[in-house]
């Protein structure tokens, strides 16, 4: 949001205290998961949305960002196919570091140590295919951006190797 | 990601990797590509502004702070002429572990009293007492706290880093601290 400069009302929902299970928050999200966006519409009806890839998708829509420009369904395509990639590739792994290091420890809950462990391991195996990706492509590796790009562009063939090895 | 412009994907894959350096222990040094994207995401001033948007609420501090709470305090028992108790203390000083340190005068004999082997029966110093951990072993302490705190300088999570970190440590108990001792 603050990158493409939309404004936007901000309402912090405490995780820890269990906010997210509160009559209210059900009432916009049944799921009870963060993030989740309402927008009151010009017809008085309120837009409820959950979600985060649907919510930054219709925002980007909404205000025309030029993070995700409508104008190119190729160039949309590709800035889809590389989040795909991130959430496949990053998030699994990520998800376990922080429940088992963060929320784990803060709850009090068992630690499965080595399904932490399993997790840097696969982690480090993206990153570093992502890395030596945009080493080979030496081209791009000049700007600023090139490393995110990399992860779209080996998101079928670099990446998958390495997860199932 | 997708051409030279930043792109939602740019946004995506900064958000994760800063989620993971942030409360986690991951760094992002060994992969120098993604280092540098990271590095030039987070100067970007809208992404700081979105970092910084939890700074009033304090919920990262909050969290870190919770998590330093959740660790108990471990308890050294070392002797300060002793090279091994000092590369602890140095460690931990680094690293900015605390410790309660017990002083044990191995001049005076101390490590052989009932007192110390009761709560040491090995009777070796350095050693550790975490709630249910014992240790004594200079190497083990340090892996173990090394490991405990995540710390950058053992650089547990890193396998290939770790691996170099060990071989170097195992060269230096045997070539340089043997002849020393």
């Amino acid at each position: 949001m603050n990158a493409a400069d939309i404004p936007i009302n901000v309402q912090l929902v405490d995780l820890f205290k269990g906010e997210h299970h509160g009559a209210k928050f059900l009432e916009l999200n049944p799921r009870g998961t963060v993030p989740a966006l309402s927008d009151p519409m010009p017809g008085g009806e309120t837009l409820k949305l959950y979600e985060s890839a649907a919510i930054m998708r219709y925002l980007a829509a909404k205000h025309h960002s030029p993070l995700y420009p409508m104008t190119s369904p190729r160039h949309q395509a590709r800035i889809d196919m590389a989040i795909e990639s991130v959430l496949q590739a990053l998030e699994p792994p990520i998800t376990t570091i922080i429940f088992n290091e963060v929320v784990a420890r803060l709850r009090r809950l068992d630690q499965d140590h080595q399904a932490a462990q399993r997790a840097y391991l696969e982690l480090g195996g993206v990153l570093h295919s992502i890395d030596s990706y945009a080493t080979r492509m030496h081209s791009l590796s000049q700007r600023s951006h090139d490393v995110a790009h990399t992860a779209g562009v080996c998101a079928d063939d670099t990446l998958r190797p390495i997860r199932t090895r | 990601m997708i051409g030279h412009e930043c792109s939602m994907a740019d946004v995506y894959l900064a958000t994760y990797l800063s989620q993971i350096t942030e409360l986690a222990s991951l760094i992002l040094s060994p992969y120098p590509n993604v280092n540098r994207f990271f590095n030039n995401m987070r100067s970007m001033p809208h992404f700081q502004a979105s970092l910084q948007d939890f700074a009033p609420s304090g919920v990262l501090v909050n969290v870190r702070e919770q998590l330093r709470k959740c660790t108990t305090t471990p308890v050294l028992f070392d002797f300060v002429a002793s090279p091994y108790s000092r590369i602890i203390r140095y460690f931990c000083k680094a690293s900015a572990i605390e410790l309660a340190v017990t002083p044990v005068n191995l001049f005076a004999g101390e490590q052989k009293s009932a007192q110390f082997l009761a709560a040491n029966p090995s009777g070796k110093v350095p050693a550790l007492h975490d709630q249910d951990v014992q240790l004594d072993e200079c190497v083990a302490i340090l892996k173990y706290l090394a490991n405990k705190y995540e710390c950058l300088l053992a650089a547990t999570r890193l396998p290939t880093l770790s691996e170099t970190i060990n071989a170097a440590i195992e060269w230096i108990m045997a070539a340089v601290l043997t002849p020393c001792t």
